[in-house]
């Protein structure tokens, strides 16, 4: 099983969020274990949300990102990911994984013991999307660690 | 429930320096905040930790289930398209 990071990002943009998915041809699970998530733009001290949703199709409009494998040994991953990607059209209706109100200026990070991950299935374009549907639109850095 | 969630958690959260402990629901595999006043569920048929929304549905519907359905249908389009597109 080889370990992963998405450096993921999102400029000023509140219809925007970045996304871990499965190719078109899934190969196997993936298991996302580590998020970290933080305002890069100018935080104000107000409230925003953060939500984790599932998705069945692959996202568009955004920037591929390839995830980067922690050992160098490692194969390349067969998970996809995605800069500001346009996500709402792709969205699983209420199958909220993680959503969770913020001060803009927090930074935060959640950590999954092994084998307690959020896990996309085996399927095709299947994926997770990392999006702030509530709040003013700042520039957002996200961080995942995945393993598959 | 809410003693043995804080012997062994799994996972937790940090914001702004300060931790909580989290369950991953063993149903739909949501991240639930672990807190004194409200530690969640626990389904009996499964043993697994459960989020507040699988509480109410009141049915064990253990989340490695969910995701060998899932699979299964992909399976069944890969037939499908074996079938129809003689790949």
């Amino acid at each position: 099983m080889g370990a992963y990071n998405c450096d993921l990002g999102r400029t000023a943009d509140n219809t925007h969020g970045v996304a871990i998915y499965q190719p078109a041809a899934a190969l196997k699970r993936v298991r996302i274990g580590d998020i970290i998530f933080g305002v890069t733009g100018t935080p104000a001290d107000a409230a925003y949300s953060l939500a984790a949703q599932r998705s069945t199709a692959a996202p568009t409009g955004g920037t591929s990102v390839t995830p980067q494998a922690l050992d160098p040994a490692d194969l390349a991953a067969s998970a996809l990911s995605m800069d500001g990607a346009v996500s709402a059209s792709t969205l699983t209706a209420n199958a909220f994984l993680l959503n969770i109100g913020l001060n803009q200026r927090s930074t935060f990070r959640w950590v999954a013991r092994e084998g307690k991950e959020l896990v996309i299935p085996g399927t095709n374009n299947n994926g997770i999307h990392l999006l702030t549907p509530i709040g003013t639109a700042l520039a957002i850095q996200w961080g995942a660690h995945i393993e598959e | 429930m809410y003693s043995a969630t804080m012997r062994n958690p799994h996972g937790y959260m940090v914001i702004d320096g300060e931790e909580s402990d989290t369950i991953t629901c063993s149903h739909c595999n949501c991240i639930v905040v672990v807190m004194k006043d409200k530690p969640g569920g626990f389904c009996i048929k499964c043993s697994g930790l459960i989020c507040d929304s699988c509480v109410d549905v009141g049915k064990c519907r253990p989340f490695e289930k969910w995701l060998d359905k899932v699979e299964k249908n992909l399976d069944k389009d890969r037939l499908f398209d074996s079938v129809t597109k003689n790949v």
